[in-house]
């Protein structure tokens, strides 16, 4: 099993970017715990900046267990298909337990509906309405990295059966919510996130916008909630209401995560909310 | 009446323009019954685009969806309701899976 979630390590704060000796060094080394947002956010990071030439180093947690855990979800594949270094280990697949979703590329609404149905069909034997409701929210945030990001997206989701709670992520380097939402009276960061929750989309049509909203909603009945990141901006939903705060780093498109409890925890602590 | 059997996971919004696609005749007025008995999941991008193309797009007087999960009606009458048809739209029987469950 990864290591203990570390409350103290929620967000990106581990997970940062800098340019050093020619080329982009993407830092994962202080991580003690692998969450969903930061392999898909790695792998959005290397894509981006292995697109803006030069070459692309990740560095790997330094604790051993978030290291191994990241191979096994294939972060190190996936950054050997980008062409980034990486000092992720080549490690078997036999032991599943906490994975749910590899890091898994999303370029188009087939691959937004194809992952959704993989994960939640993987979801299924823990909790048939998990399944359901991660079904729905994935679909509805790959979904927008289709249709909004122009840029290819990853998706990952882990589970944690004792501590009965499920994790997702979706993250793009994309052109962000406020560059998206400018045309909608999105002035900063903070206003675009505010607006993208609320239902504005940059697409006209009442049957548009729906997608962030409906999944905050969906997670939150699932006693869970939703962390949503653009540029300096973060908000997170909870049942008690939304906590918007500064995003340090700053992430250069957008990151979503999602955790929905799959029924009562069977021993083990409570797993960390951000 | 029309009749379209939803399969066990629909999502996105190409997916309902194929099944609507594949009805021969005119819709207009016409009524249709979306059947959900294999229906296990659906998201709200499917539901919305699907009460777009019917209810708006082609004019169907009636949408009946039957057998089909809470969530996923809750869905649909969301969509019909922010789009203002949402008188044109009768969810029947959407308990049967959360009570199987």
């Amino acid at each position: 099993m990864p290591g203990t979630p570390d409350p103290r390590r929620r967000g990106l704060t581990p997970l940062t970017v800098r340019e050093a000796g020619g080329e982009w060094l993407i830092d994962m080394s202080g991580l003690r715990w692998c969450d969903p947002l930061h392999l898909a956010g790695a792998a959005a990071l290397a894509r981006d900046r292995g697109t803006r030439g030069g070459t692309v180093r990740v560095l790997g947690p330094l604790d051993p267990d978030a290291r191994t855990y990241a191979a096994r979800m294939r972060l190190g594949k996936v950054l050997d298909d980008l062409g980034a270094a990486h000092d992720f280990p080549v490690v078997p697949e036999h032991d599943r337990t906490a994975d749910l979703l590899e890091v898994r590329p999303v370029r188009s609404e087939d691959d937004a509906v194809e992952l959704a149905e993989l994960v939640a069909r993987r979801a299924r034997a823990q909790s048939p309405q998990a399944s359901t409701t991660l079904f729905a929210c994935v679909v509805e945030m790959a979904l927008n990295v289709a249709d909004h990001a122009g840029v290819v997206g990853y998706v990952a989701a882990q589970t944690f059966p004792r501590r009965r709670w499920i994790r997702f992520a979706v993250a793009d380097t994309g052109r962000g919510l406020l560059a998206t939402l400018a045309d909608r009276g999105a002035d900063d960061d903070k206003d675009a996130v505010r607006l993208a929750l609320s239902g504005t989309s940059r697409l006209p049509g009442r049957d548009r916008g729906t997608g962030l909203p409906t999944t905050r909603r969906e997670l939150l009945r699932a006693d869970g909630w939703l962390l949503l990141a653009s540029g300096s901006a973060r908000l997170v939903a909870l049942t008690e209401g939304d906590r918007l705060s500064l995003q340090r780093p700053a992430f250069p498109g957008t990151l979503v995560q999602g955790a929905l409890r799959i029924g009562d925890r069977v021993g083990g602590e409570e797993y960390p909310r951000p | 009446m029309f009749k379209l059997t939803l399969p066990s996971m629909v999502g996105g919004r190409t997916l309902p323009n194929t099944l609507v696609d594949k009805f021969d005749g005119d819709l207009r007025d016409a009524e249709v019954l979306v059947d959900g008995h294999r229906l296990v999941s659906g998201s709200p991008s499917f539901a919305a685009e699907l009460v777009h193309r019917l209810l708006v797009v082609e004019g169907v007087r009636t949408l009946h969806v039957t057998h089909a999960p809470r969530s996923f009606a809750e869905f649909m009458q969301d969509a019909a309701e922010r789009m203002g048809v949402g008188s044109h739209l009768v969810v029947t029987d959407s308990s049967r899976l959360e009570a199987r469950l």
